[in-house]
């Protein structure tokens, strides 16, 4: 019997998230995945024997602990091991280290800076208030600002508030940063061109725009605003890889009975007198239900696998509008050894965190030159990582996995589609790069999974292979996200609501937009709620 | 006799304005400037014998038309010429003409033609929203005076008589840059590069990467 209370278009991690807060308040869901496996871009899988991948995210911060703990997600099987610090390698021989304790910091920054140094703590100071602006606002509803419903105006006054309590000069900064390039913000801070350059990667991460390009800022924000236990700004390895999230999230929803479908390609929503009555598969089955909630990015949900004659003219408009462009691939490789970098103890704990090879925020603007230009960086950015080093379970013993995350690579080539050519000369691009520093890498590779944005699309369906389901720029950001006036997870169609990384609060694995989701979804149905709100921990 | 009640250091246009106020209100006021002549940035050069040059602006357009009345700039010899046509030049002589609503050439269609007025309709009434802004000293956000109240009080009000889309509408794209803004309204590629010129000139970004500034 096909009939349920909702069903949930794709086994994301928000997906799931969703599902499993609709099921624990009691509804029949079921989860339709179009792979034979869970997870969308939460995933690990075993490419080559021996070796698991984390074939698209890799580092866990984002998500949201107060999920995490309700959802009893340890006692389903995840373990998110923090790894300290990174560096940066330079053209000299030289690096840039970034250790977690704070003394060996600062030593390391004055190392390079006496000046740098002293700014640090003032820079940290400055960023920590963003995030504690920010923070609260994750596991919420975004007010609608032209809205004059008392919770909009309750929720708009409150927002506002917040603002006003930073006083007068704290507002404005606040302006300036959630508008500014990261290279602006940067350069108000330091003179040190690695130390910057070494900073600058997180505001570019998953973005088709420049370290000069404003609104940057606000992505470097993006990165900073997780937490591993209660560690704000820490980053850790998920124990299995990030596969391991996807696969705790889907047992504390089958825990509550939901049930999850894979090979199940959804062609349709269908909809009739202007209410959904479910989906239909490719195949022709169909599966019925009252709520249909979308965890595809904005673009394939309206432009794919709705009907156009059953949406509004200006929701086909704003999909057609919504920025969604591809720029960044990744290398998988499974390694025979550990590789040697210039001038870094392989004992040192450094090698652990996540490595970079793009010392000036001049060369890292030159790569954005190229996505520009309609091509790979051939000088590419790099976020580089070992994480068998921190979790041995990743490769066969003595054996290690290496996960290369690429800035810059087009959804397409000069405007035409990715060739194998074309893959493989991005490949040689990412491996003379690491190369240049790690003289022993090329001969340790074993096996190496290329993803341009071409293979990103078709294995995950993220539309133009962006990473975050839509650019983190201020229009697409709040109650702009997905669209303005429908950023309250409600679709144009009754019944019909979305629940992906293209909605409030944006990309990267932090569970929210599928929480925020079920939220507005049981107040809907005129549930209980079963979602979390957000802890006063900051 | 050096007693003056202010002195204004440089003879732009700005210091000129603000000088000529101030004597207005009967204050004995002094403009000082570096250069031989004034004007700064808005001042006619004689560079070589016979020829004159407008120094470095050469468009007068934004400028707020209720000081031209209210110092009588006319009756001190101001003569605006009458409204400029664009005009985009193309390799093949079939050029793309802009005059106020009215679009011409180059093979712009009906649809991109249809939509460049709308988008004019669009970014006069954005436009009419920031003037409110522009004749006003910028308000303080939170140590705010009554004054900065009642300016961001018709900030706000103006905001929502625009209508709930022109409001989403205009909280989404002073956000976004000039090439998306193009590429979501407009198809002709010369079309687009033409308004995009005003969204770029004087920054030192590409289109890319610029901010809403038509
Ligand atoms: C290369 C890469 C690296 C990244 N690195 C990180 C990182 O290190 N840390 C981090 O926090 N974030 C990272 N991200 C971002 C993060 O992975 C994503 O933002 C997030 O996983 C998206 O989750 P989601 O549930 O919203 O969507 P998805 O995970 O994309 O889920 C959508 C699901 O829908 C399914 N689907 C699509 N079409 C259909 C259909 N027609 N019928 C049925 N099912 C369908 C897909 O198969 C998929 O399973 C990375 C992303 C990529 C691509
Ligand atoms: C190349 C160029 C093209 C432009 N094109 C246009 C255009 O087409 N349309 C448009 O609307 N705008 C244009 N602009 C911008 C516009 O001209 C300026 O923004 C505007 O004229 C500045 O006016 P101001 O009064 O604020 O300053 P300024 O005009 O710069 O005046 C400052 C004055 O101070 C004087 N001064 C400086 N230091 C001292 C000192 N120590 N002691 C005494 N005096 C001093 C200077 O000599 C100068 O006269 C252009 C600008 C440039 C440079």
């Amino acid at each position: 019997m096909n009939q349920y209370d909702a069903i949930v278009i794709g086994a994301g991690h928000n997906g799931l998230t969703n599902g499993a807060y609709l099921a624990k308040a009691g509804l029949k869901v079921a989860v339709l995945e179009r792979n034979p496996y869970i997870g969308g871009a939460t995933v690990s899988r075993e490419l080559h024997k021996g070796w698991y991948y984390s074939n698209c995210s890799y580092v866990s911060s984002l998500l949201r602990p107060e999920i995490t703990r309700d959802l009893e997600l340890p006692r389903h099987g995840l373990q998110v091991v923090p790894f300290g610090g990174g560096a940066t390698f330079m053209r000299n021989g030289d690096h840039f280290g970034n250790y977690s304790d704070h003394d060996r910091h600062y030593r390391e920054l004055a190392r390079h800076s006496k000046r740098d140094a002293n700014a640090y703590d003032r820079y940290s100071a400055d960023t920590s208030l963003q995030t504690k602006l920010i923070r609260p606002y994750l596991l919420r509803t975004p007010p609608d600002p032209t809205s004059l419903k008392p919770k909009d105006l309750r929720d708009l006054l409150e927002f506002a508030r917040s603002f006003m309590n930073l006083g007068e000069e704290k507002l404005l900064d606040t302006i300036k940063f959630w508008t500014a390039s990261v290279g602006d913000y940067l350069n108000e801070y330091f003179e040190t061109d690695v130390i910057k350059a070494h900073m600058a990667g997180s505001g570019i991460i998953g973005t088709a725009l420049g370290v000069y390009s404003p609104g940057t800022a606000y992505v470097l924000l993006h990165h900073y605003m997780g937490d591993v236990d209660g560690n704000v700004g820490a980053w850790g390895f998920a124990r299995g890889g990030m596969g391991a999230i996807a696969s705790s999230l889907s047992k504390a929803f089958q825990s509550f009975g939901g049930e999850i479908i894979c090979d199940a390609n959804v062609d349709e929503i269908m909809v009739k007198n202007g209410s959904v009555t479910g989906v239909a598969l490719k195949d022709g089955t169909e599966y019925r239900a009252p709520v249909v909630v979308s965890n595809l990015d904005p673009k394939r949900t309206f432009l794919d696998i709705i009907n156009p004659s059953d949406l509004p003219k200006d929701v086909l408009k704003k999909a057609r509008n919504f920025k969604i462009r591809g720029s960044s691939g990744k290398l998988n490789i499974a390694l025979d050894g550990l590789p040697i970098f210039n001038g870094l103890d392989p004992k040192n704990k450094l090698m652990a965190g996540d490595l970079h090879f793009s010392d000036s925020l001049e060369r890292q603007e030159r790569a954005y030159d190229d996505w520009k230009a309609g091509t790979w960086s051939k000088d590419p950015y790099l976020d580089m990582m070992i994480p068998s080093l921190t979790d041995p379970t990743m490769a066969p013993p003595g054996k290690h996995m290496m996960s290369v995350f690429v800035q810059y690579a087009p959804p397409k080539v000069e405007g035409r589609e990715w060739t194998d050519e074309d893959k493989d000369g991005f490949e040689k691009s990412v491996i003379d790069q690491i190369s240049n520093y790690s003289p022993n890498f090329k001969d340790l590779i074993l096996h190496c999974e290329t993803r341009t944005p071409r293979e990103i699309e078709a294995e995950v369906g993220l539309t133009e292979g962006n990473i975050f389901m839509g650019e983190l720029t201020f229009d697409q950001l709040l109650f702009n996200r997905p669209f303005p006036g429908y950023a309250q997870y409600r679709g144009p169609i009754k019944g019909m609501y979305m629940c992906s990384s293209g909605t409030h609060p944006g990309g990267g694995v932090m569970a929210a937009p599928g929480a925020n989701s079920a939220r507005e979804i049981l107040s809907d149905l005129k549930r209980p709620n079963t979602v979390p709100g957000e802890y006063a921990d900051d | 006799m050096t007693d003056y009640d202010a002195v204004v250091i440089g003879a732009g246009h700005n210091g000129l304005i603000c000088a000529t106020y101030l004597a207005k209100a009967g204050h004995r006021v002094l403009v000082l400037d570096g250069r031989s002549e004034p004007g700064g940035c808005a001042s006619t050069r004689e560079f070589t014998a016979g020829f004159k040059v407008s120094d470095c602006a050469q468009w007068f357009s934004q400028f707020d038309r209720s000081i031209t009345k209210d110092l009588n700039l006319h009756g001190a010899g101001l003569k605006l010429s009458d409204t400029k046509t664009t005009i985009s030049l193309q390799p093949d002589g079939n050029h793309l003409t802009l005059d106020g609503d009215h679009i011409a050439g180059a093979g712009v269609d009906p649809v991109d033609q249809a939509a460049y007025r709308e988008f004019r309709k669009m970014m006069q009434r954005f436009a009419k929203l920031m003037t409110h802004l522009y004749r006003g000293r910028p308000p303080k956000l939170v140590e705010h005076n009554w004054r900065d109240r009642f300016t961001l009080m018709k900030l706000g009000l103006g905001l929502k008589m625009m209508g709930r889309e022109y409001m989403r509408d205009i909280m989404r794209i002073v956000m976004i840059n000039i090439y998306d803004v193009m590429n979501e309204h407009f198809k002709h590629d010369a079309l687009k590069s033409t308004i995009a010129l005003d969204a770029v000139t004087g920054t030192n970004m590409g289109p890319a990467v610029t901010q809403y500034r038509l």
